[in-house]
């Protein structure tokens, strides 16, 4: 059960990182801000756990990264999808839509 | 959860440091970011700890990137490592295009050595490596009696470490033995098979009912044998081996239960051996297998030893308690105190004789495979001598030097792979010769074949082949200062080219001078032992060899008619002065001795009477075989049954038996009677030339007529001619007696040094390919030499230098390195060739004749290959060679 609720979150959180990366490249912090920013307690996650997603997805080959200069001027590592990243984000989102649409359906109260 | 941190913490230290960092680095990027955040928001004092907070278990997360990045980097290596293999290789082949002659020759030369390496491996593995079929072999040993009194008698020395055991020694063991979980006999035999389209010999063994169980077989049809039935007068059952199964009853089930009749015995068959299993590893797995220890002759009271032993020893049981036991079991009912035992691994037992010269075959292979190597490295240096431009400008281009040694690495590695994949059809053709030419000394031959583990091998070879000659091009390059190679440009040599060249050479000629030298040591030693006198004249005689049944009359006055009548027939075919018979004629492959008493001497237990090898011989045996008379009288026909007693004794026991005196008219005791000595005759090699001629008594055939006899005819004309001659006259005498063989005695003598030849021939032929690798090598060296010195030559010669000056000049490189080559190769050559001294007959391993022979044949080759070239340069044309720059 553990395990499912943590592939579940784990699958979400991935998704919500590529939606971030949708609008451009931005480094691991500035995804984790934005995260805690949008969601704040509605999905809560420990920054620390974006991490491992992003490199598990670079090994996928779902985001790719490059080293820039960070606003603070240090070398930070900006990521940006990939073409195979945006097609994951395109269906995730949809089978995402489905689901809950689904939820939603069943959850709402008969008039 | 757990299982992440565990890969994690697994992952940790194969991770590379960079990637660590790489973690390590960004997570703390975050952590400071956000306190920076914090702060800016007014978490002055505690920003740090409320970021941490915020971020969760650090060290977990930290570990589990790790992990990902650190699989993913070694992932992207590999990607990368390929990607560049795969160009390199593709480049390696569009080069070896390019370049077809280089590349022709390399490969044929590599492939040349590989292949003759991959041959003699899959002999060796095949004979001395791998494990007999049996399970666990390792417990498998043989077990002889030693008697160390014999070692010095010149007739018996071979029994010395290895004689066979006796039914009684066998009881012995078997029976009061704590060492062994089973012990066995066998002893080989052969008998006529008789079936309604006729008889034909067949190979069998008799075996004792514990054989199979000792070497773990079971019989794949029926049953083997009970313990019941290898004892006297035991039942007339018999194995039959699956190969006489498959081509003698087809594969059928329904042998079991049918008789088979052999020599003059009916046999029930009851069981089928495994298919391939023989007990000798000869050439053929013997028709039929029989009980041991059924006739009265095989029973303790006879004291025959005949049997040979092999036993299974028992768990944590060592071969040398073992051997103290059976040394101790076996002098139990014997007088004779100062009998042992030898327990000796099975397999090593059997290939001990071969084991030295496949040795040395393989020993050779590897040299010529050394020396391949070497030819090619030269060939590449030469090569890359003439791309220094090529790699110079890689280099300026910001190749890394490892990336241009990995390019040369590439190229060797291809071109020692095609050569593995050439020289493995070689090692095959070579495998199919040294079988097919394989004397009987090399058990378990025939099995050898190119498999797996050849394969393996040649792969080997040549991974190490492609890596040698890759390598020394490349570093010699490379210390040539690559940098200024461009300004140099590629018509003038560098000097560390020029000196890993003569390096090269030296090393070359150093080899096959180590080759060189044992194939002309065993060549001298060969041809030593072919001339070697054996005592009697072979030429122009035969040897007939008749196969006696069962039935053949036992009582004496009717074989010596039969022989009689035999040598009246062979006389009035081939002339009655032609024509004699012996027993245990020489190089026969039997022989037999007796002990012999002089009536001067006093014999006990202490002092028996010396053995003699005995033969009884018709009158004409002398004259035919060439056996000088240096004594008294020839027999006569007046020798015959009733007469006196008479004998003739060989040189070396008349020497032994009455030293100082002449032995005629003496008496000598022989098979408990008394006889007078008539002659003196020449000793003869009994069946090795290398053994000196023995002790030997002759008495008259018709006054001890024995079973062994074999006619011997002068004559011109070839064994297939007399055959069906011979069986002609057989059958008209009796029906008893087959023709077993005709031999030419030359042949016969050739055949006891077969195995001597085979390794020299293989050896020879190695060292001949070495020289003329060697030859191709040097002279691809010096035609090198003098292309890269065309400007100098030009100037030269049109500074005044003669046509001689300028040879001279091209020369001098390669001769330097030949030189060298000797100066190295000559204290190492006769230091490796001290290790077959034991193979030599007739010479020394500093035989001054095999050395200067091998020196001399070496210079022709290094003064001809670089003469030639060089001789062309001196002949140039001055004005041509410059403009040509």
């Amino acid at each position: 059960m553990l395990a499912n609720n943590r592939d579940r979150l784990r699958g979400t959180l991935d998704v919500l990182v590529l939606r971030t990366l949708s609008w451009g490249p931005r480094h691991g912090y500035a995804i984790a801000r934005w995260l805690a920013d949008e969601s704040a307690d509605t999905v809560h996650v420990e920054e620390g756990s974006l991490y491992p997603a992003l490199y598990r997805m670079e090994e996928r080959g779902l985001i790719a990264s490059e080293w820039k200069a960070s606003e603070l001027g240090r070398q930070a590592k900006f990521y940006k999808l990939t073409a195979a990243g945006r097609k994951h984000l395109r269906t995730e989102t949809a089978s995402w839509m489905e689901f809950a649409h689904a939820v939603t359906r069943i959850l709402q109260p008969q008039p | 959860m757990s299982t992440n941190r565990e890969s994690g913490n697994a992952g940790r230290s194969i991770v590379p440091r960079s990637v660590k960092r790489e973690v390590d680095d960004k997570l703390a990027f975050h952590l400071a970011m956000r306190a920076h955040d914090l702060t800016a928001r007014g978490h002055a004092g505690d920003a740090e700890q409320i970021a941490a907070s915020e971020f969760g278990d650090l060290a977990r997360v930290r570990d589990e990137c790790r992990t990902i990045a650190g699989r993913r980097d070694h992932q992207q290596r590999r990607t990368r490592f390929l990607g560049e293999l795969a160009r390199d290789v593709y480049f390696a082949l569009r080069l070896l295009r390019r370049r077809r002659a280089f590349a022709t020759i390399a490969v044929l030369t590599i492939a040349l050595g590989i292949g003759a390496a991959t041959g003699i491996f899959s002999v060796v593995d095949g004979v001395l490596l791998r494990a007999l079929p049996f399970t666990e072999p390792g417990r498998l040993v043989a077990i002889w009696i030693t008697q160390p009194r014999l070692a010095t008698d010149p007739v018996l020395a071979r029994y010395a470490r290895s004689t066979v055991l006796g039914s009684e020694d066998y009881f012995a063991l078997r029976d009061y033995n704590t060492s062994f979980r089973d012990v066995a006999v066998w002893q080989r035999g052969s008998a006529m098979l008789v079936e309604q389209t006729g008889t034909s010999e067949v190979r069998t063994v008799d075996i004792s009912a514990s054989l199979l169980p000792t070497l773990g077989e079971r019989p794949v049809l029926g049953r083997g044998f009970l313990p019941t039935e290898s004892a006297l007068n035991g039942p007339k059952v018999a194995l039959v081996g699956y190969e006489t199964w498959q081509a003698r009853f087809a594969g059928d089930s329904a042998v079991l239960g049918r008789r088979v009749m052999l020599d003059t015995t009916s046999y029930e068959i009851v069981g089928v051996v495994p298919k391939g299993l023989r007990l000798d590893r000869s050439k053929e797995p013997p028709a039929f297998w029989l009980p041991a220890l059924q006739s009265d002759y095989d029973q303790p009271s006879h004291h025959n030893r005949s049997f040979m032993a092999v036993g299974r020893l028992k768990p944590n049981v060592s071969m040398e308690a073992a051997q103290r036991e059976a040394g101790r079991l076996m002098r139990g009912g014997a007088s004779d105190s100062s009998l042992g035992a030898r327990v000796e691994d099975w397999q090593h037992d059997q290939t001990s004789d071969a084991r030295l010269p496949l040795l040395i075959m393989l020993a050779s292979s590897g040299l010529l495979l050394l020396i391949a190597c070497v030819n090619v490295a030269m060939l590449t240096l030469g090569e890359a001598a003439a791309r220094e431009r090529e790699f110079a400008s890689r280099i300026a281009l910001g190749a890394s030097a490892g990336r241009v040694i990995r390019q040369l690495l590439a190229e060797s590695l291809t071109i020692a792979l095609a050569g593995a994949l050439l020289g493995t059809g070689l090692a095959w053709a070579l495998i199919h010769t040294l079988v097919a030419l394989a004397p009987s000394q090399l058990p378990g031959i025939d099995t050898v074949g190119i498999d797996l583990r050849a394969l393996a091998f040649a792969i080997a070879c040549a991974t190490c082949a492609g890596v040698v000659f890759g390598l020394t091009p490349a570093f010699s390059l490379l210390s040539s200062g690559n940098g200024t190679s461009i300004r140099i440009g590629a018509g003038q040599s560098s000097r560390t080219a020029r000196r890993t060249q003569r390096g090269l050479v030296a090393a070359e000629i150093a080899l096959s001078l180590v080759l060189l030298l044992g194939a002309s040591l065993l060549t001298r030693s060969l041809f030593t032992l072919s001339t070697v006198d054996p005592g009697f004249k072979p030429a122009n005689v035969v040897a007939v060899r008749l196969r006696m049944s069962q039935t053949f009359p036992s009582d004496d006055a009717l074989r010596v008619a039969f022989y009689t009548a035999m040598n009246a027939r062979l006389g009035e075919l081939y002339g009655p002065a032609a024509v004699s018979a012996g027993e245990y004629v020489p190089f026969s492959g039997t022989a037999s001795s007796a002990p012999t008493q002089v009536e001067s001497r006093v014999y006990d237990a202490f002092h028996p009477p010396p053995s003699t090898e005995q033969r009884g011989v018709f009158p004409g045996y002398f004259d035919i075989l060439g056996i000088p008379l240096h004594a008294g009288r020839s027999f006569t026909p007046a020798d015959a049954m009733g007469m006196e007693l008479v004998a003739i004794l060989s040189e070396a026991a008349a020497r032994r038996d009455f030293p100082g005196e002449s032995a005629i008219g003496k008496q000598v005791k022989y098979q408990g009677k008394w006889r007078r000595i008539v002659g003196v005759v020449g000793d003869v090699r009994p069946s090795h030339l290398e053994r000196d001629g023995t002790p030997a008594i002759y008495v008259p055939l018709a006054q001890y007529p024995m079973r062994g006899v074999a006619f011997i005819i002068r004559t011109t004309h070839p064994p297939a001619v007399l055959r069906p001659a011979i069986t002609n006259v057989l059958r008209g005498i009796t029906g008893d007696v087959t023709l077993q063989s005709v031999d030419a005695f030359p042949s016969l003598v050739s055949r006891s040094y077969a195995e001597q030849r085979y390794r020299t021939i293989i050896v020879g032929v190695f060292a001949l390919l070495a020289a003329l690798l060697a030859t191709v090598g040097l002279y691809g060296v010096t035609v090198r030499a003098v292309a890269r010195r065309t400007r100098e030559v030009g100037i030269r010669v049109a500074l005044g230098a003669t046509p001689g000056m300028v040879t001279r000049l091209m020369m001098n490189d390669t001769l330097a390195g030949a030189l060298m080559g000797v100066v190295v190769g000559l204290p190492l050559a006769l230091l490796l060739v001290r290790r077959i001294s034991a193979d030599l007959f007739g010479v020394t391993p500093q035989d001054p004749v095999a050395v200067i022979g091998a020196l001399m044949l070496l210079s022709c080759v290094a003064v001809v290959s670089s003469a030639l070239p060089a001789r062309r340069a001196g002949k140039a044309n001055p004005a041509a060679v410059l403009a040509g720059e």
